[in-house]
């Protein structure tokens, strides 16, 4: 899987570069407010920077088991039971990601109007939610893949999550 | 139509599709039924997720990180055992200390669990304490780590009921504390029966300078209390504050904090955030169309049909909580139920903030609960006993957790009382 370890490693420099422009940003701002230069546009983009973020590292949280579930019928089940089962789960979230990327298509087109404060058009940013949608499609056929060569380590995921 | 979005939702839940997706295919099927075009679910995440208040989950997601990779976890830990060490029971009351301190960097109660308990865990187990009451320690008294500021559910009910995120952070300080505090009464009442063992007194001096060690850890929540409270920056900006703080803490002062781990410390916190962020996209739709059904309305009038009575609707209203608390989610159960309930609550008399606070603490009691609660999961797992065990040992913590509740419940200046003096 070449090509899943590059994707990776591209998508992880995004959401890292996304994250560490969303905190030079602020800062920016923060320090504008006792310097002469004010910067207006440091809000704005900073949203912007955060989706951007959430799109690219959303589909790496999925690879890695770390969208929160309810696994109690899961614990019970055995291990080829669970991994058929989980490929079930995982066509069940390309659905609802290939809608979002058929609906996010209609929804960048919508983004006519420039940003409020930089000089470029919305559907730049509403095109996030597209993209979205398209990285968690593949990286579901990735983790489905993983099920199907039997490479997932069910013992191994503490279910993830951060709450 | 409603009742097609609700039993949806359970079901896939309860089948093991990830929460997030769960609120995503659920309002599918809605709006599916209900005729109404799929481009309202884009429209409707990124409203949800175009928003500056937000951003400060990564930020102090990522501060916590940081100072618990630039070794603060162990100076907390260490500053708790010099001050609680010489009493009987001693480790278990540094294991609830060093919780409330570390729960003035990090939001959420996992991440108490996991840092605290990896190094308490293990360490009351050899001292000869029963794994079970270990691991019911390091679970429960990790549930102050959503009360005392910062934290991340409270920033999710600032953004959904409009009110100040300063004004949070400083309510859940005296029921943070008195959690705290109330859950070290069983620790020692339980330690002293069953005769676990004490440390040596240490010096004021060992003390002293274990301070300086885990000073900064608490200098971290003033200085954001103190920045937002006295409006010197926004939630957001104290969150990158935070970062900033925490960098300069673990390079240049613990001088432990790898400069080459950073950028895998910043990711992980990212895709964390990703994940809770998706959540809060696809909850942004389903309550659209829950609103849309009108079920607030519908609701507040099966609750007030009950009784109009203030107590009783509180009580109504808790319980609901602990039992939606016991297998949902914390963020989710936010997004969805705080805009039901808070109409119900408002018509009692009910303020916002004592209102979020009181649901906060009704949610995390749910995360040392089964059947499912992921600080009980971790805690015995960490501690590898079976989860029944952690389960029987937890009864009187949650005992406290329960009278806690109920004081925040039904006496407002608890909560109000804080930023009622910053008004």
């Amino acid at each position: 899987m070449k090509l899943r370890k590059w994707l990776d490693l591209i998508l992880s420099i995004l959401t890292v570069t996304s994250f560490a422009g969303v905190i030079i940003v602020v800062t920016i701002q923060i320090m504008s407010r006792y310097l002469p230069y004010t910067a207006i546009w440091t809000e704005e983009l900073t949203r912007y920077l955060f989706i951007y973020a959430i799109c690219f590292g959303a589909p790496l949280a999925l690879i890695r088991g770390e969208f929160i579930n309810v696994d109690m019928l899961l614990a019970k089940m055995s291990h080829n039971f669970r991994r058929y089962y989980e490929i079930i789960i995982y066509l069940s979230i390309i659905l609802i990601s290939g809608v979002i990327v058929f609906s996010g298509w209609e929804f960048t087109l919508l983004g006519k109007q420039t940003s409020a404060t930089m000089p470029f058009k919305m559907l730049w940013i509403h095109a996030a939610i597209m993209i979205m949608g398209l990285f968690l499609t593949l990286y579901s056929v990735f983790k489905i893949i993983r099920l199907f060569r039997n490479q997932e380590d069910f013992n191994s995921q503490t279910g993830g999550g951060e709450l | 139509m409603a009742t097609v979005l609700f039993v949806s939702f359970i079901l896939l839940i309860f089948l093991g599709v990830p929460v997030a997706f769960s609120l995503g295919l659920s309002s599918l099927v809605y709006l599916f039924i209900a005729d109404i075009p799929l481009n309202i679910i884009p429209q409707k995440m990124f409203a949800g997720l175009n928003s500056f208040v937000l951003l400060c989950i990564p930020g102090f997601i990522l501060a916590g990180n940081l100072m618990n990779a630039g070794g603060i976890t162990d100076r907390i830990i260490q500053f708790a055992n010099n001050l609680f060490g010489h009493i009987r029971g001693g480790l278990g009351l540094a294991n609830v200390g060093s919780s409330m301190g570390f729960a003035g960097i990090s939001g959420t109660a996992l991440a108490d669990t996991a840092s605290i308990g990896s190094v308490l865990i293990p360490a009351m187990k050899k001292e000869g304490y029963g794994p079970g009451f270990s691991a019911a320690v390091t679970a429960s008294s990790s549930t102050v780590g959503p009360i005392i500021p910062p934290s991340l559910p409270m920033i999710i009910v600032g953004t959904l009921a409009s009110v100040s995120i300063g004004d949070l952070f400083l309510a859940g300080a005296i029921p943070g504390l008195m959690l705290g505090i109330g859950l070290m009464i069983p620790t020692y009442i339980i330690s002293v029966k069953r005769n676990y063992p004490k440390g040596h007194r240490r010096s004021l001096k060992e003390i002293g300078s274990s301070f300086i060690g885990a000073f900064w850890a608490l200098f971290m929540t003033f200085i954001i209390l103190w920045g937002i409270l006295g409006g010197y920056f926004t939630p957001t900006e104290a969150s990158i504050i935070a970062v900033l703080y925490a960098f300069v803490i673990g390079i240049f002062v613990y001088k432990e904090l790898p400069i080459k781990k950073i950028p895998g410390i910043m990711l992980s916190s990212m895709t964390t955030t990703a994940s809770i962020m998706l959540l809060v996209g696809f909850a942004n739709l389903f309550g659209w169309i829950m609103v849309s059904e009108q079920i607030p309305q519908m609701v507040a009038d099966a609750i007030l049909g009950i009784s109009e009575n203030p107590i009783i609707v509180i009580l109504l209203i808790n319980l609901l909580l602990l039992f939606v608390g016991t297998f949902m989610e914390t963020i989710a159960a936010l997004v969805i139920l705080f805009p039901v309930l808070m109409p119900v609550a408002a018509q009692v008399g009910m303020d916002p903030v004592q209102f979020g606070v009181m649901m906060v603490l009704n949610l995390v009691i749910g995360l040392v609960t089964p059947p499912v609660g992921v600080c009980l999961f971790v805690a015995s797992q960490i501690g590898k006993v079976p989860i029944g065990k952690t389960a029987r040992e937890l009864v009187p913590f949650l005992g406290v957790s329960l009278v806690v509740l109920m004081v925040v419940a039904f006496v407002p200046q608890i909560t109000l009382y804080l930023p009622s003096l910053f008004e």
